[in-house]
C-alpha cells in the first residue's frame, strides 16, 4: 500500500505491507522500519518501531488523524483524500476569510447592526462570547446588512456565517 | 459540624471541595444548568439540584435559586468556591439571612475588599505598603490626565470592582490615556456594572506572589507562606509555584506580617489571599485580597500538607483555628499548571467541544484536581479550566522534572489545550532560573509553535490507526461535534 501523509505542513511518501498481526514493514521517507502495533483502546495504541515502545493517543477520521505523543501533537492527512476534500470545498458553503463568523463555537451577546443598515469597513457589526471571552466580528468590507441570521443569545459553531452583507461597489 | 453542605459552583473546583466533605462525613449537594447534567461535580455528588438554564446569570450566579436549592435539600452551609458568587457580598448576606451558613468571609468584609479603591485605604491606613497610584473617582479627562503625569508613565488603568483583567489598561504615552480609561471604564461597566477606574505607576519586572492566609472568628490569623504566580496569558495566570525563587527567610516573613496586617486591619475570617507585586529591589505593594479559596491553592496544600477547604468548613463551623503560625512549614516545591481548553498557538483562545479522551498523569507527588472525563463537552458558557496539575517533589529542578514528566503522561483530546506549550515554557532556561516575571510569556514566548511529533512516528501511528482499524479505530467513534457534513465527509475515505 502507498499513502502521500501531511505532516504537518510536510507532505511525505510512505509505502507499507499488510499486517499480520499487528506486525508490519513500512518505508517512510525512504527509511524503512519494522513496526509492531497493538490497539489498546479505539483512542491508544502502543507502537514498537525498530524496538523502541512508544504510546500514541489519536482521534480521527481516515483523511486526518490527530496524534498525541508525550504532551506534543500534530496532525496527519491523507495527502490525496485532503486535495479531493479542498476541490470539493470550494465550491460549497463553507465560510470564506472575509465572512462574519466567530472563529470558535460562541454564544451570541450582541448584534449591533439591522437588516438594511449600510456599514463601514472594519465596524463592529456582531459580539460574541466563548468561556467568558467576549470578541466583536468587524465588517469586512463597506457594504449593506442584507440578511442576519442569527439573534442575541443563540449558540453558534465556528465559522458559521452569522450575516451577509452585500459589498458597497465603491470598495 | 455541618451534615450537609451545598456547593455553588461547577467543574473542578466543586469536585475538590466535595472531596474533602466527603472525608470529613458531610453529605454534598451539587447545583448544575441545563448543559451541565452529566458534568462531574454532578456525578459526584450525594444529591443534585437542576437551577436553570445554561446562562450564568440564570443558573450559578442566581442567587435565589441557589438559596432556594440549599433549603429544599436542608443543606446547612454553602462553599462557593472560586468565580461564580463566591466573591458577591449579597449572596453571602443572603445566605445568612436564611440562616444558611456561607463559608466565606461576613459580607461587608467581602463588601469592603471586593472594592479596590477602598481595600487599598484601608491597607495603606494600617501600614501595609500599596502601590503609588491615585484613586481617579472623576470622569474629567484632565483629572487622568494630571493623575497619569503625577505618577509618571507608563500608568496602569484599572476597574475598581475588576479582576480577571478585565476593565485594565497599560498606558505608556498622554495621548493614549484618555481612550484607554474610556475604553477601560465601559469594559469595568459591562463586566462589574460599575464604571470607576483607578491609576497605578506600572511597574517593570514585577513578580506576582501571594500570600495565603487563614483567620478564625475569633480574631486569630496566620499565614500560609507563599505562592508565586507570575506566569500569566492574558492577565491571568497558567503557572504558579511555591516557594518563590525571588523570596529570602527575611521578606519571606516580612510579606507573612503584612499579610496579617491586612487580615487584621480588614476584620478577615476565613481562607483568604493576600496579594503582592513584589519589584526586583524586593519591595512589595499591596494588590488586592481574593476573599475566597484561591485557583492556585493545591500547591500550599502540598507544601505545607494542609487541607485548606477542611479549615474552611471548620471555621465556618465556628471552631477556633487548629494551627498556630509556628506549625507552619513548607516542605519541598510544588508547582501547578492550568490546563485550559484553549489554543496557545492562537492567543489563548478558548477551544470548547467534546472530550474524545481523555488520560490524566499520575505517580509519586502527582495531583491532577481534574473537572472532566472522556466523552464529556466542554460547554461555551464558563470558564476553560479542565483541570489543574500539581507536583511536589524536593527540590524546585525535581519539581519541574517531575511536572514535565506528569505533562508528558497527559493525554486530551478532542480540544486544544497548552499541554505542550508549558512543557516547552517548564523546560526554557529562563524559567529553570526562576527569572519569572509577570511579562515572562509575552517575552518569552510570544510567537510559540508546537513543535509536533517525530515524523517517523506521526507515520507510523497513522499506518497503525489505519491498517488496525476493524477492532475500532479512533475514526469510527468520531464525527465533527457541529455543523452540516460536508460532502468530503459523506464520500468517506474512497480511493480513485
Amino acid at each position: 500500500m502507498e499513502y502521500r501523509l501531511k505532516i504537518g505542513e510536510e507532505i511525505l511518501s510512505v509505502q507499507c505491507g499488510a499486517p499480520n498481526d499487528g506486525r508490519f514493514t513500512a518505508v517512510i521517507d525512504g527509511n524503512e522500519i519494522q513496526i509492531l502495533a497493538k490497539r489498546i483502546s479505539s483512542h491508544q495504541m502502543q507502537l514498537v518501531l525498530n524496538g523502541r515502545s512508544v504510546t500514541v493517543f489519536v482521534n480521527g477520521e481516515a483523511d486526518t488523524k490527530e496524534l498525541f505523543v508525550d504532551g506534543r501533537s500534530c496532525t496527519v492527512g491523507d495527502a490525496d483524500l485532503l486535495e479531493r476534500r479542498a476541490a470539493v470545498g470550494s465550491s460549497s458553503a463553507a465560510s470564506a476569510p472575509t465572512d462574519v463568523a466567530p472563529p470558535m463555537p460562541a454564544v451570541v451577546m450582541k448584534v449591533l447592526v439591522s437588516e438594511g443598515d449600510q456599514v463601514e469597513r472594519s465596524q463592529p457589526l456582531i459580539v460574541v462570547a466563548a468561556m467568558k471571552m467576549e470578541t466583536t466580528l468587524n465588517a469586512p468590507y463597506a457594504g449593506v446588512v442584507s440578511k442576519i441570521h442569527v439573534k442575541e443569545g443563540d449558540k453558534v459553531a465556528a465559522k458559521q456565517k452569522l450575516m451577509d452583507i452585500e459589498k458597497s461597489e465603491a470598495e | 459540624m455541618f451534615q450537609k453542605i451545598l456547593i455553588a459552583n461547577r467543574g473542578e473546583i466543586a469536585v475538590r471541595i466535595m472531596r474533602t466533605c466527603r472525608e470529613m462525613g458531610i453529605a454534598t449537594v451539587a447545583v448544575y444548568s441545563d448543559v451541565d447534567d452529566r458534568a462531574l461535580h454532578v456525578l459526584s455528588a450525594d444529591e443534585a439540584v437542576h437551577i436553570g438554564p445554561a446562562e450564568p446569570a440564570q443558573s450559578y450566579l442566581n442567587i435565589d435559586k441557589i438559596v432556594a436549592a440549599a433549603q429544599a435539600t436542608g443543606a446547612q452551609a454553602i462553599h462557593p468556591g472560586y468565580g461564580f458568587l463566591a466573591e458577591n457580598a449579597r449572596f453571602a448576606k443572603a445566605c445568612g439571612d436564611n440562616g444558611i451558613v456561607f463559608i466565606g468571609p461576613p459580607p461587608e468584609v467581602i463588601e469592603k475588599l471586593g472594592d479596590k479603591i477602598i481595600a487599598r485605604r484601608i491597607m495603606s491606613d494600617s501600614g501595609v505598603p500599596v502601590t503609588p497610584g491615585a484613586v481617579v473617582n472623576s470622569k474629567d479627562d484632565r483629572e487622568w490626565s494630571n493623575a497619569a503625569n503625577q505618577l509618571g508613565y507608563p500608568v496602569l488603568v484599572k476597574a475598581a470592582a475588576g479582576g480577571g483583567g478585565k476593565g485594565m489598561r497599560i498606558v505608556h504615552a498622554p495621548e493614549d490615556l484618555v481612550a484607554s480609561c474610556r475604553s477601560a471604564a465601559s469594559e469595568a461597566q459591562a463586566a462589574f456594572g460599575d464604571n470607576t477606574i483607578y491609576m497605578e505607576k506600572y511597574l517593570d519586572r514585577i513578580r506576582h506572589v501571594e500570600i495565603q492566609i487563614l483567620c478564625d472568628a475569633k480574631g486569630n490569623a496566620i499565614h500560609l507562606l507563599e505562592r508565586e504566580c507570575s506566569i500569566q496569558r492574558r492577565h491571568q495566570k497558567i503557572i504558579e509555584e511555591t516557594p518563590s525563587t525571588a523570596l529570602s527567610e527575611a521578606l519571606r516573613s516580612r510579606m507573612g506580617e503584612a499579610a496579617i496586617d491586612a487580615a487584621k486591619a480588614s476584620g478577615y475570617v476565613n481562607a483568604g489571599t493576600v496579594e503582592f507585586l513584589l519589584d526586583p529591589q524586593g519591595a512589595f505593594y499591596f494588590l488586592e485580597v481574593n476573599t475566597r479559596l484561591q485557583v492556585e491553592h493545591p500547591i500550599t496544600e502540598m507544601i505545607t500538607s494542609i487541607d485548606l477547604v477542611r479549615h474552611q468548613i471548620e471555621i465556618a463551623a465556628g471552631q477556633p483555628l487548629a494551627l498556630s503560625q509556628d506549625e507552619i512549614d513548607g516542605r519541598g516545591h510544588a508547582i501547578e499548571c492550568r490546563i485550559y481548553a484553549e489554543d496557545p498557538e492562537n492567543h489563548f483562545f478558548p477551544s470548547p467541544g467534546k472530550i474524545q479522551f481523555l488520560k490524566e498523569p499520575a505517580g509519586p507527588g502527582v495531583r491532577n484536581d481534574c473537572g472532566v472525563y472522556s466523552g464529556v463537552e466542554v460547554p461555551v458558557e464558563y470558564d476553560p479550566i479542565l483541570s489543574k496539575l500539581v507536583v511536589h517533589a524536593e527540590t524546585r529542578e525535581l519539581a519541574i522534572r517531575r511536572m514535565i514528566r506528569a505533562l508528558q503522561d497527559y493525554a486530551i483530546i478532542g480540544v486544544k489545550s497548552a499541554v505542550g506549550f508549558l512543557i516547552d515554557l517548564l523546560a526554557s532556561e529562563s524559567f529553570q532560573k526562576g527569572e519569572t516575571y509577570t511579562d515572562f510569556i509575552q517575552m518569552n514566548f510570544a510567537q510559540w509553535k508546537q513543535v509536533g511529533i517525530e515524523t517517523e512516528v506521526a507515520a507510523a501511528a497513522y499506518l497503525a490507526d489505519t491498517l488496525l482499524a476493524v477492532e475500532g479505530s479512533s475514526a469510527t467513534t468520531t464525527r465533527p461535534a457541529q455543523g452540516p457534513t460536508p460532502l468530503w465527509q459523506v464520500l468517506g475515505n474512497w480511493r480513485l
